[in-house]
C-alpha cells in the first residue's frame, strides 16, 4: 500500500514550499485579524508551520529528522529564500531548521477582547517579499532537480511533499506538464504529492480540498486541480479531525484561500506523522 | 473549536503569569531551550512543558494537540482512586479543564508533577551492553504489571514515551490518559494506545483491567530478549519509536522481519520469548494472560503460586479448569479459535504455562548469556529439530507448509519443554506427547558414537552437550571442554561419515556462497549498530565528563568565591568594630568638654573675684599688695594657701609655689575661707551640659570618622562583587569552554549517527537481499533434514531430559524471510 511507509529518523521524508514572490503577492488578503499582505501572510504560515513542526518532532533528546524542509522561492529570482545560518541551503534536516531560525520576531498577540496584547517572541526564518514575474516552470523544475537526488538517497521514504503556494497564472510557460514530471518522480512507497495552495483575489469563496468532480469556476482553477495530487489516507483524517467534509478522492488543492484557508490547507497537507 | 497548536501554546508558555490559572503555575517559570523560548517534548497528543516553582518544585504541564477524549468525571474518578494509592509507579497529577489560556480562549491541561526518571528508549539504549541492567529492567517491568494489577489499574497506553527509568530503577508512568480504574467498570475506552506495543486486536473501546496484558508482555520480552542479544537494537533498528517490535510486526507476525530475527537469535531464550508474543497474538487481548512476576512454577503445578488464568478460557463456557485454549486438541485438528477450549481437561492453564515459559526463557537470559551455543553453521537459526520429523518431505519444509496448529503445538511443546530446566526431569508430565524424537534419524555407526561418548566420560559429553544446547552450567564447562574435546573431535568424525551429514554437506556446499553473503550483510549491520551503539556511549562518556568538569569548575568557582565572601566578612568585621570605637571616642569626647567647659566657667567666676575684695574678709592689705607683686590678683589665680615653717606659700594656679612674708596661720584661714565662699557662689553658674552647638561639632567631628568608615565598607563591597564578577567571569568561560566542548561532542556524534544511520538503511536492505537470495537458493536444493551434531550428540547419549530440552519449535522461522521482497518494499 503507498504513502503507508513508517517515517523514522533512519527513513525520513521531506517538505519543499514553493513560494510565489511575484509583485501581485503584495496585495491585500482577507480573513485575518490584522490586515496583511498575501507575502506577509504566507510567510507567516509557513514560518509558523516550520516552528510547529519543530516542536511536534521534539523529544526527550532533541528535535528529531523525521523530515528536511525546503522553502523555495520563485519571483525576480527562483531560488531557496531560507535566510540566516541556513541561507543557500535547499533541503534542511529539521533539527538544524529547528536550531537555526534567521529572526527572533516580537509579535503582538491579544489575550480576550479588552485586555491589552502583549509581545512574544516569534521564530522566522525567511521574510515575505513581493517583486518580479510569476516563473512557476522554473520553480517546480528546480523542485524536481532537488527531488530526483534526494529520492536516490532515502528509496524507501514517505513521498516528499511539495506545495506550491502562488497567486496568478505562471509567467514563464504552461505549468503543467513540469508538475506531471514533478509528480512521475516516486520512492518505493509512492508518487511525489504536489499540493496547490492558490490565494484569494478577495472576490469569492475559498474552495478547499475539492473532490475529483467539484466544480470550478474557470479554466485556470481546473489546471491547478490536474496539477495537484489526491490526498493520502492520514491527510483525509486530519481534514475529518478538523471537521472539514471531503469528497472521496479530495485533492490537495486550494482555490481562492484566505488567511485562516491558508492555514488549514498547510496544516492538513503536512499530516504525514501518524503514530498511532 | 479548534484546539491551539503547538506553536500557540509555546507563545502563550512565555509568559505563565497571564497564561495559567492555577496560581502556582502563574507563579513559576518554563524552563526554556537553546533559542530562549520554552522547551517542549511532543507526544502524540500532547505538548509538554516543564515549569519551575520558585520554592524549587517543577511541574510538567501537557498542553493537548489533540481533543482530550477522557472527559472530567473520568479524570476524578481516576484522581480520587490513584490518592488512596502508594505505589511508586504514581506521578501526582490534576486536570484543569480551564487551564491555560491561548489568543484569548481557555483550554485544558494536565497539571503533573515533574519527574527527572529517564525515559525508557533513552535508559535501554543507554544499558544496552550490559545485560544485567537490562535483566533487572525485565524483572522491573513484571514487578510493575502486578504492581498495577494489585492497585487495579490498567494504564492503558503501556510504551516506551510513558515509561521512565528513576535512578534506583523504579519505574514511574505518566499520561494517565486512557487508565482503567475500578470506578470506571463499565465505562468504555477512548484510545487504543501506541499501535507499536498494543494488540492488534485492542478497539478504541476496549476497557478493563486486562488493557496492558499484552503491551506488558511486549514491552517485558522485548527488553528481556536485548538483555540476552543486544545486536538485535541495531538490527531491527531499536529506538525508532518502539522497542523492537512494530505494529506490522503484531499485524503480520508471518511476515515480520522482527519475529524472524528474535526467532533467530541465538540469544538464550530469545526466540521463547518471540515465540510466547507470537501465541499471545493467537488470542483475543483479553485472553493475554497478564504478566506476572511471580514467575510460576512448572506448568504440571498450575494451581501453585496462585498463578492467574487466561480469563478467556473460564469464561468462553469451559467447566473446570480451562485447557490452554489457544493449543488445539490435536496437531491434525482444524484450526481451533481461540475462545474455543481444547477440551484436554488435564492441560495447564495457558498462564501458568506461559509464565514458566517466559520465566525459562529469562532464566536462560540471565545465566547463558555469553556462553552462546557455537553452532557449527552460526546464522542458519536454531538448527534442531525438536518438533519437526527428522526425515522429511525435503523442499518446502517450513511455516508456509506448516499449519498454524502444529505451530501452536510445537510452542506447547517448547513450553513444556523449558519447563523442566530448573525443576528437574521427571518433575513435569507433559500433558501431550512430545514431539517425535529424531530417533530414526542416524544410522547404524551410532554404537560406535556411544562407545565414544562412553569412552570420553559421558558426564563430561553431557555436559559439554548441556551448554551446546545452551544450559546454564557454565561453571562446569572449563573442566568438561578439556575431559571431552578428544572424545568430542572423534563422535564429528563418526557424525560426519552419516549419510544425511554427507547430504547436508553437499547441500551446504552449494549453500555455502549465499549464506556467507548473508552472513556477511548481517554482520555489517552489527557492525554498524555497535559503531552506532559506540558513537553513543562516547557522546554519554562525554557529556558525562563534562557534567563532571562542569560540576568541578562550579566547585572551584564557589570555592573561591567563598574566598572573596569570608575576607569581606573579616572587613565588615573590623569597621563595625571601629565604628564601636567611634561611638566610644564621642561619648569621653563629650565628658571631657563638658568637665573643661565647667572648670573655665569656674575659673571664670574665679577670675571676676579679686584679692582686694578679700581685705573684707580679714586679710590684710599688705598680703594682698605682696601677692598682686606676683601675678596672683584674683579667687583664680591660686588654689591653695600653706603654712610652712618658713612662713606662707601660696600655690598658684600654675603650681607655681610663691613665699609670701606675714601669711600666718590665721591670716591663711581668711584667704582660704574668702575662696572657698567665692568658689561655693561660683558652683551656681557651673553648666551641667555642653552648649547644643558644642555637641553638634562634636558629633560632626565622629560622624565624619564614621562616614569614612562607610566609605571604606563601601569600597570593601565594591572590591569583593568585583572580584566575585571576576571570578564567575572567569569560570564562565571555562565552563563555556566546556559546554563548548560538548557540543562540539554532541554535534559530532549526531553527525557520525547520520552517516552511520544512511550506511545502516543501505546495510539493512543488503541483509533484506541476501536473505531472499539465499531463501532463494534453499528453495532451488530443497533443504536436507536438520540434523545437527547436537542431534547425533544426544542420540548417542540418549539421556532423556536432555532430549526434550533440546527440543525447541526449531525449523519454524529460519526461512521466513523468504517470502520477503529483498528491498525495503513495505
Ligand atoms: N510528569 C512528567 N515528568 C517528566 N516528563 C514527563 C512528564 N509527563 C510527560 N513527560 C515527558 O513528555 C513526553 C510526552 O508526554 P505524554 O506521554 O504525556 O504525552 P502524549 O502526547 O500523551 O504522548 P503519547 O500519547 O505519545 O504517550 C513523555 O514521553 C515524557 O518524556
Ligand atoms: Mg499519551
Amino acid at each position: 500500500m503507498p504513502f503507508s511507509a513508517e517515517i523514522s529518523r533512519a527513513n525520513p521524508t521531506c517538505f519543499l514550499f514553493l513560494i510565489d514572490q511575484s509583485e501581485s503577492m503584495g496585495a491585500h488578503i482577507g480573513g485575518g485579524d490584522v490586515p496583511m499582505t498575501k507575502a506577509e501572510a504566507v510567510a507567516d504560515a509557513v514560518n509558523r508551520l516550520l516552528s510547529e513542526l519543530s516542536i511536534k518532532c521534539a523529544k526527550e533528546d532533541g528535535v528529531r529528522d523525521y523530515f528536511h524542509v525546503g522553502v523555495i522561492g520563485y519571483g525576480a529570482a527562483v531560488g531557496p529564500i531560507l535566510d540566516g545560518a541556513l541561507a543557500g541551503r535547499d533541503l534542511v534536516p529539521l533539527s538544524e531548521v529547528a536550531a537555526r531560525p534567521a529572526r527572533m520576531e516580537e509579535r503582538t498577540r491579544q489575550n480576550g477582547r479588552h485586555s491589552a496584547g502583549r509581545t512574544v517572541k516569534f521564530p522566522t526564518w525567511f521574510s515575505p517579499v513581493a517583486y518580479g514575474d510569476t516563473p512557476m516552470c522554473a520553480a517546480l523544475t528546480r523542485a524536481r532537480g532537488l527531488l530526483g537526488p534526494w529520492l536516490a538517497d532515502h528509496p524507501g521514504c514517505f513521498p516528499p511533499v511539495v506545495v506550491n503556494i502562488t497567486d496568478g497564472v505562471s509567467t514563464d510557460g504552461d505549468a503543467l506538464p513540469v508538475a506531471q514530471g514533478l509528480q512521475a518522480l516516486t520512492s518505493a512507497d509512492g508518487h511525489v504529492l504536489l499540493f496547490n495552495l492558490h490565494l484569494s483575489s478577495g472576490l469569492s469563496d475559498p474552495v478547499i480540498f475539492p473532490g475529483p468532480d467539484t466544480a470550478l469556476p474557470d479554466d485556470y482553477a481546473r489546471q491547478l486541480h490536474r496539477m495537484s495530487s489526491p490526498l493520502p489516507d492520514q491527510m483525509m483524517a486530519a481534514a475529518a479531525r478538523q471537521d472539514l467534509v471531503l469528497d472521496a478522492g479530495a485533492r490537495g488543492f486550494a482555490f481562492n484561500a484566505d488567511i485562516s484557508a491558508i492555514v488549514q490547507f498547510l496544516d492538513v497537507g503536512t499530516q504525514v506523522l501518524e503514530l498511532r | 473549536m479548534k484546539l491551539p497548536g503547538a506553536t500557540a501554546y509555546m507563545e502563550a508558555l512565555q509568559d505563565p503569569a497571564t497564561c495559567f490559572a492555577d496560581p502556582e503555575l502563574a507563579g513559576a517559570s518554563a524552563a526554556l531551550g537553546p533559542l530562549g523560548l520554552p522547551r517542549a517534548v511532543s507526544g502524540n497528543v500532547a505538548v509538554v512543558f516543564r515549569l519551575d516553582g520558585s520554592s524549587g518544585r517543577s511541574w510538567a504541564v501537557r498542553c493537548f494537540v489533540r481533543p482530550l477524549e477522557a472527559e472530567r468525571a473520568r479524570y476524578e474518578a481516576l484522581r480520587s482512586h490513584l490518592a488512596t494509592l502508594d505505589s511508586s509507579w504514581r506521578v501526582g497529577f490534576d486536570l484543569q479543564p480551564l487551564g491555560i489560556r491561548v489568543d484569548g480562549g481557555w483550554w485544558p491541561v494536565v497539571k503533573m508533577e515533574w519527574t527527572t526518571a529517564e525515559p525508557l528508549l533513552s535508559y535501554v539504549r543507554r544499558h544496552l551492553w550490559d545485560g544485567a541492567a537490562l535483566g533487572y529492567l525485565a524483572a522491573r517491568v513484571a514487578a510493575l504489571a502486578e504492581r498495577l494489577r494489585a492497585d487495579g489499574v490498567a494504564h492503558g497506553d503501556l510504551q516506551h514515551g510513558n515509561l521512565l527509568v528513576a535512578p534506583g530503577g523504579d519505574l514511574r508512568l505518566v499520561d494517565y490518559d486512557g487508565m482503567y480504574v475500578p470506578a470506571l467498570a463499565g465505562w468504555a475506552g477512548t484510545e487504543r494506545g501506541h499501535r507499536n506495543y498494543q494488540h492488534p486486536g485492542r478497539a478504541v473501546g476496549d476497557f478493563g483491567p486486562h488493557l496492558d496484558s499484552f503491551s506488558a508482555w511486549s514491552i517485558y520480552a522485548s527488553i528481556a530478549a536485548l538483555a540476552a542479544d543486544p545486536l538485535l537494537w541495531g538490527r531491527l533498528d531499536g529506538g525508532e519509536e518502539a522497542l523492537l517490535l512494530r505494529h506490522h510486526d503484531l499485524e503480520q507476525p508471518g511476515r515480520s522481519a522482527a519475529f524472524a530475527a528474535m526467532e533467530a537469535s541465538d540469544g538464550p531464550g530469545v526466540a521463547d520469548l518471540a515465540a510466547l508474543l507470537r501465541s499471545f497474538l493467537a488470542l483475543r487481548p483479553d485472553e493475554v494472560p497478564p504478566l506476572s512476576h511471580a514467575l510460576g512454577p512448572a506448568p504440571a503445578c498450575p494451581a501453585a503460586g496462585g498463578v492467574p488464568t487466561a480469563p478467556g478460557g473460564a469464561g468462553s463456557g469451559a467447566t473446570g479448569r480451562p485447557g490452554p485454549s489457544w493449543l488445539p486438541a490435536k496437531p491434525s485438528a482444524a484450526v481451533v479459535t481461540p475462545t474455543r477450549s481444547g477440551g484436554a481437561v488435564d492441560d495447564p492453564p495457558v498462564g501458568a504455562a506461559a509464565l514458566a515459559a517466559g520465566e525459562a526463557a529469562m532464566r536462560r537470559a540471565w545465566s547463558a548469556r555469553g556462553a552462546r551455543a557455537t553452532d557449527e553453521t552460526p546464522r542458519n537459526g536454531p538448527g534442531d529439530t525438536g518438533g519437526v520429523p527428522a526425515t522429511g518431505e525435503g523442499g518446502k519444509d517450513d511455516d508456509a507448509a506448516r499449519t498454524e496448529d502444529e505451530r501452536r503445538r510445537s510452542l506447547y511443546d517448547a513450553l513444556v519443554a523449558a519447563g523442566p530446566v530448573d525443576t528437574g526431569p521427571g518433575a513435569a508430565d507433559p500433558p501431550l506427547p512430545p514431539a517425535p524424537a529424531p530417533a530414526v534419524a542416524f544410522g547404524g555407526d551410532l554404537r560406535e558414537a556411544r562407545r565414544t561418548v562412553a569412552g570420553s566420560g559421558a558426564g563430561a559429553v553431557v555436559l559439554l552437550l548441556t551448554v551446546a544446547v545452551g544450559l546454564p552450567l557454565l561453571v562446569a564447562l572449563v573442566g568438561a571442554v578439556a575431559v571431552a574435546g578428544a572424545g568430542l573431535a572423534q563422535v564429528r568424525r563418526l557424525f560426519l561419515r552419516t549419510p544425511e551429514a554427507r547430504a547436508a554437506h553437499q547441500v551446504g556446499a552449494v549453500l555455502a556462497a549465499p549464506r556467507r553473503a548473508a552472513g556477511d550483510a548481517v554482520a555489517a549491520v552489527d557492525r554498524l549498530a555497535r559503531g552506532r551503539a559506540e558513537v553513543s556511549t562516547g557522546e554519554d562518556a562525554a557529556a558525562r565528563d563534562a557534567e563532571r568538569d562542569r560540576a568541578r569548575l562550579r566547585a572551584r568557582q564557589d570555592a573561591e568565591l567563598r574566598d572573596v565572601d569570608v575576607s569581606l566578612e573579616a572587613t565588615l568585621a573590623s569597621l563595625v568594630a571601629r565604628e564601636r570605637a567611634i561611638g566610644v571616642a564621642e561619648q569621653e569626647a563629650r565628658t571631657v568638654a563638658l568637665a573643661a567647659l565647667q572648670s573655665s566657667v569656674v575659673d571664670a567666676q574665679l577670675a571676676k573675684h579679686s584679692l582686694v575684695s578679700a581685705s573684707a574678709a580679714g586679710v590684710s592689705d599688705k598680703i594682698v599688695h605682696l601677692l598682686a607683686l606676683d601675678d596672683v590678683r584674683s579667687a583664680a589665680d591660686f588654689t591653695d594657701v600653706l603654712v610652712e615653717k618658713k612662713g606662707g606659700v601660696v600655690v598658684c594656679r600654675d603650681g607655681r609655689r610663691i613665699q609670701v612674708n606675714g601669711v600666718d596661720r590665721r591670716q591663711a584661714d581668711a584667704i582660704l575661707q574668702w575662696r572657698r565662699r567665692v568658689a561655693g557662689a561660683a558652683q551656681l553658674k557651673v553648666p551641667d551640659a555642653l552648649p547644643p552647638k558644642r555637641q553638634s561639632a562634636i558629633r560632626a567631628e565622629h560622624n565624619r570618622l564614621r562616614s569614612a568608615l562607610a566609605a571604606e565598607e563601601e569600597s570593601a563591597r565594591v572590591l569583593a562583587r568585583r572580584r566575585a564578577d571576576g571570578i564567575r567571569e572567569r569560570w564562565k568561560a571555562e565552563q563555556d569552554a566546556v559546554l563548548q566542548r560538548q557540543n562540539q561532542v554532541e554535534a559530532d556524534a549526531a553527525r557520525q549517527r547520520v552517516e552511520i544511520d544512511r550506511d545502516l538503511a543501505r546495510a539493512r536492505k543488503d541483509v533484506a537481499e541476501a536473505e531472499w537470495h539465499l531463501g532463494q537458493h534453499q528453495e532451488e536444493v530443497g533443504t536436507p533434514a536438520k540434523l545437527g551434531l547436537v542431534d547425533y550428540l544426544r542420540q548417542a547419549v540418549a539421556v532423556g531430559p536432555l532430549a526434550g530440552i533440546a527440543g525447541r519449535p526449531g525449523g519454524t522461522h529460519r526461512h521466513s524471510s523468504r517470502d520477503r521482497m529483498p528491498s525495503s518494499q513495505p
